[in-house]
């Protein structure tokens, strides 16, 4: 039974009681005061003994052990620094970088889903998959009777952009947000942090109340709780607040700041032809996703039936989280985030087995290295227990040290990611070390520590001590092995890494060296969306004048206003017809759609191959005209010419359109996208909004901005300009996952290599130095330091050629799974593969050669002395 | 007191034999260290003379094994000091060890034969 320990300050006062006792009984027996103290002590006996006996028996008898194990394993560590420092480094870079990329990654892939039950909910889309939609936004119509037919959902809600001028209550602000059904909140499942959401009733009667976002509520109103009730001005309306949303809660979106009743009129509910709807449905409890999609599509078919409209419209059920991972109306090409996920695991994966991969690397060669120093031990009494338990003292502080230091290394390698990566991504949530993983990481570390000086510590301490006192520094035996295998594989981890890491560089180089049809430098955009009071007239008034404008400011080039500029949106079409032809079979006649002032295209740098782009001649009262891209040319008059043909919209009373110029693609929906045929009109003859500015400068398009606000406050102080972006920026967002990948698959490559080549530098070092004396026996007689190391310099070598053929074994076969994230290059190409071995192999037989010139470099007195 | 010749007189104990002697001290009730050192002197008639510091890793050896029990507590002389009380382990070490002992005992007579008078 183990007593509380009890403290020897408890026994001293026992032994001053026993004294004490003792003298009063010899005081009674007649002896005098002083006489009887004195005898009583020396009765007692030897009181400091007794302490001491006291307090040795009262420690754990495992402690002084342990603590002279850590001295000595620290003495031994200090005498051989290098080996110690090349095993704090292999775990600094490997606990540390591991952990600052991932968690940089982390941050956005991993966010919990603010709703209830997150898993039961679906997005909904249409199938127009014969249009090239496979997932199109569902128009309202549809929506009304997927509700009203279901019984696979509890609820269904529909949600639509919104976009506001917030103005009279301080600088004018473009906000963006959503019209939602009522159900919208129910349905996520979510309550506002004040106030309340809005009603079916305050949605069927398009009341004039709205809910803002956490965000919203601090900038515009300080947080202030008596926002509740506050009158808006949203568009020239007034709108009440009645609820606030908690800062965690966002739909598909960020940015989205209000939310106000949707209030379909009825005219829209049967509506089946425009399609801008965002739908979300909750499962009901007990119905799984393979039953509900039944249901669905067995309802779109019946609408399909009941509707021309809906021809070929089908239904199409995607859980939310495989949304949250790729949206699919953002144009971003074939980025699938859980595929990015993976790729992330498996590198993380990979550069912590490299660590752990060195870690034993290097106990086990310091095992072998100690074998002399055990069997000394174990002559002077040392027990089996006490020389294996010594051993892993060592590993487990280098482990713990290593661990701290990685700690260190994840911190300030979060800063640095941080910086290297793209803004877009990095605004929107400030990456946080990920905890979880900085413990396994740690975890790992000192398990490896733990293990690989256990059992060598095991196998070593099986020698007798005759053993290993003779033939000082004998033969590298044991562990060879393994640590030639564990070389191996980290070579082989690297290549694979390297080469991945290279592919993906090379994507991202492709992608935006692509042509995108026009030229993205030097343009500033603002969106400067007119309010409703703007009439037709005063509109082009407004933009005309703000083109004049902004034309005479120094430096500018041209400017043009288009109602969606590139690499926006995926959609924004419109139905056509040709005059005098019959819609091709099995095309839908749809084209993308943007209507723009006379200047823009020529702003946008877009290419002319024929006839001629708008200009003054082209005003409102002239014949409508339309510039269209080379897509819509080839399809109607491929080789001949498309101008003077007519077009127009699908509708009945739409004018024809006169076709007076074709350029080349502008690639209006991204990177990597199917081109469709395109049509441009002209504000001045269509009429509708055209909200966003660009202007070309010769010098830093930053520096127009200010004027440009200027101008636009003068001829209206209540008309925002928002989303300021160069036009480089707005294209960069596209490939912003992309660049993030590229640096974190490097970061990871790099790390990897650095790993390896530590890992082999040690593996070969240490070899040398075991064979210091005959190293220094043999140069001390004559011969060269080259002959002796070349046998280990080769053993070094070939193990290196076997990784590096292995990592590319594994590389032709593991860059397949990459394929769908690549862009402009081979899953094998052949140039990334040769370099990236050449690089390998230089950078491996230099850690190879290095420790055998530096055994040279040794005076052979010195290596004969080491013993 | 004269110099003890107590130092040529003694007889070297076995550990185990000083845990036996205490745990039959402790019978009649529970004792502070003082105490036990004294009665072991005394019912020995002075034969047994032990340094009575050397007694306490014994207690702390007996505490540990859970053979007695020890708590401060106020001796007659209303003086604060650790008192140890025998539990029933004790009790069993006890008749265990008394027993392996007069084993040990007889045995030993056997060999040396009856003492010469």
């Amino acid at each position: 039974m183990w007593p509380f320990s009890r403290r020897d300050s408890d026994f001293d006062r026992e032994i001053e009681a026993h004294i004490a006792i003792e003298t009063e009984q010899l005081i009674a027996d007649g002896a005098s005061p002083e006489e009887a103290r004195h005898v009583a002590r020396r009765t007692f006996g030897n009181v400091t003994a007794a302490r001491e006996r006291f307090h040795e028996s009262n420690r754990a008898p495992w402690i002084e052990p342990l603590l002279q194990d850590v001295r000595v394993a620290i003495r031994s560590s200090l005498r051989d620094r290098g080996v110690m420092l090349l095993a704090l480094l292999s775990l600094a870079l490997g606990i540390g970088a591991t952990t600052a990329i991932v968690s940089t990654v982390d941050a956005v892939l991993l966010r919990p889903l603010p709703y209830r039950e997150p898993d039961r909910l679906v997005m909904v889309w249409e199938d127009a998959s014969f249009a090239g939609f496979p997932q199109n936004t569902p128009a309202p119509g549809n929506f009304i009777d997927w509700q009203a037919r279901n019984r696979v959902f509890e609820d269904m809600a529909a949600t639509m952009p919104a976009r506001v001028n917030l103005t009279g209550d301080g600088t004018p602000e473009r906000v963006l947000g959503r019209r939602v059904t009522a159900s919208f909140f129910s349905v996520l499942g979510v309550q506002p942090q004040l106030g309340r959401m809005f009603t079916e009733d305050e949605d069927r009667q398009k009341a004039p109340v709205v809910v803002i976002s956490h965000s919203l509520w601090q900038r515009r109103y300080a947080g202030d709780p008596a926002v509740i009730g506050r009158q808006l001005t949203m568009n020239d309306t007034a709108a009440t607040v009645i609820g606030v949303m908690p800062p965690s809660f966002a739909f598909r979106d960020r940015e989205m700041e209000f939310w106000v009743p949707i209030a379909f009129t009825p005219a829209q509910r049967a509506l089946r032809s425009i399609h801008m709807l965002n739908v979300v449905a909750r499962l009901k409890p007990g119905v799984d996703l393979a039953a509900a999609r039944a249901e669905m599509r067995w309802i779109a078919a019946g609408l399909e039936r009941e509707h021309r409209d809906n021809t070929g419209v089908g239904i199409v059920l995607v859980p939310i989280r495989d949304e949250v991972f790729a949206p699919s109306n953002r144009p971003g090409g074939a980025a699938d985030t859980r595929q990015q996920l993976v790729v992330l695991s498996v590198a993380a994966g990979c550069l912590l087995l490299l660590m752990a991969a060195n870690l034993a690397n290097l106990l086990v060669a310091r095992a072998a290295a100690r074998r002399r120093e055990l069997a000394t031990r174990a002559a002077l009494g040392a027990g089996r227990a006490r020389l294996i338990a010594q051993m892993m003292a060592e590993g487990v502080i280098w482990s713990l040290l290593g661990g701290a230091l990685g700690v260190a290394v994840a911190v300030a390698g979060l800063e640095v990611l941080d910086a290297l990566i793209p803004v877009g991504l990095s605004a929107a949530v400030t990456p946080q070390l990920d905890v979880r993983l900085l413990l396994v990481a740690f975890g790992l570390s000192v398990a490896t520590g733990v293990g690989f000086s256990l059992v060598p510590a095991i196998r070593e301490s099986r020698v007798g001590p005759n053993d290993a006192l003779k033939a000082a520094g004998g033969g590298v035996g044991g562990g060879w092995g393994t640590r030639s295998i564990l070389i191996t594989v980290q070579i082989a981890a690297s290549i694979a890494l390297l080469i991945g890491a290279g592919l993906m560089v090379q994507s991202l180089a492709n992608m935006r060296a692509v042509e995108v049809g026009f030229r993205p430098q030097g343009l500033i955009t603002a969106s400067i969306a007119l309010p409703a009071r703007y009439d037709q007239v005063q509109r082009a008034a407004f933009y005309d004048r703000v083109l004049e404008e902004v034309r005479g400011v120094p430096g500018v080039v041209a400017a043009g206003f288009g109602s969606m500029l590139p690499f926006v949106s995926l959609g924004n079409t419109a139905g056509y017809r040709v005059d005098g032809r019959e819609p091709i079979p099995g095309n839908p006649s749809d084209a993308l759609f943007r209507v723009t002032t006379n200047d823009y295209l020529r702003t946008l740098g877009a290419r002319l191959v024929e006839g001629r782009l708008p200009d003054e001649r082209d005003g409102p009262d002239a014949p409508p005209v339309v510039v269209i891209n080379k897509s819509f040319a080839d399809l109607y008059w491929p080789g001949g010419t498309a101008v003077g043909n007519r077009i127009a919209l699908n509708n009945p009373d739409a004018p024809w359109m006169i076709v007076i110029g074709v350029v080349t693609d502008v690639h209006e929906r991204g990177y990597g996208i199917a081109l469709k045929p395109g049509m441009y009109p002209l504000a001045a003859q269509v009429g509708s909004p055209v909200d966003n500015l660009v202007v070309r400068t010769t010098g830093n398009p930053q520096a127009i901005v200010p004027v440009v606000r200027q101008i636009v406050a003068r001829l209206d102080p209540e008309q925002p300009v928002a989303a300021v972006r160069t036009m480089e920026e707005i294209i960069d967002l596209q490939v912003v996952d992309r660049r993030q990948q590229s640096v974190v698959l490097t970061a990871f490559a790099a790390t990897a290599l650095l790993l390896a080549s530590i890992g082999i530098y040690g593996l070969v070092s240490f070899s040398v130095t075991m064979r210091r004396r005959e190293v220094g026996l043999r140069t001390a007689l004559g011969g060269s330091v080259w002959e002796v190391t070349r046998a280990l310099v080769t053993h070094g070598l070939t193990l290196v050629a076997a990784g590096v053929a292995i990592g590319l074994a594994a590389a032709l076969a593991g860059t397949r799974l990459m394929e769908g994230l690549l862009f402009g290059v081979q899953a094998h190409d052949a140039a990334t593969f040769a370099s990236i071995t050449a690089i390998v192999l230089a950078v491996s037989a230099f850690a190879c050669w290095l420790p055998a010139w530096r055994a040279a470099r040794m005076e052979p007195m010195i290596a004969l002395r080491q013993d | 007191m004269s110099t003890r010749s107590a130092e040529t007189d003694r007889i070297a104990l076995l550990q185990g034999t000083l845990d036996l002697l205490i745990l039959k001290t402790l019978v009649f009730g529970p004792r502070h260290g003082q105490a036990i050192a004294r009665a072991i002197q005394q019912q020995s008639e002075d034969v047994l003379l032990v340094d009575h510091g050397s007694l306490y890793p014994a207690l702390q050896r007996l505490e540990s094994r859970g053979w007695i029990d020890a708590e401060w507590g106020v001796s007659d002389n209303n003086r604060r000091a650790r008192f140890y009380t025998l539990n029933r382990g004790g009790r069993q070490q006890l008749a265990t060890g008394e027993a392996q002992w007069r084993r040990l005992t007889l045995a030993i007579e056997r060999i040396l034969g009856p003492s010469e008078a």
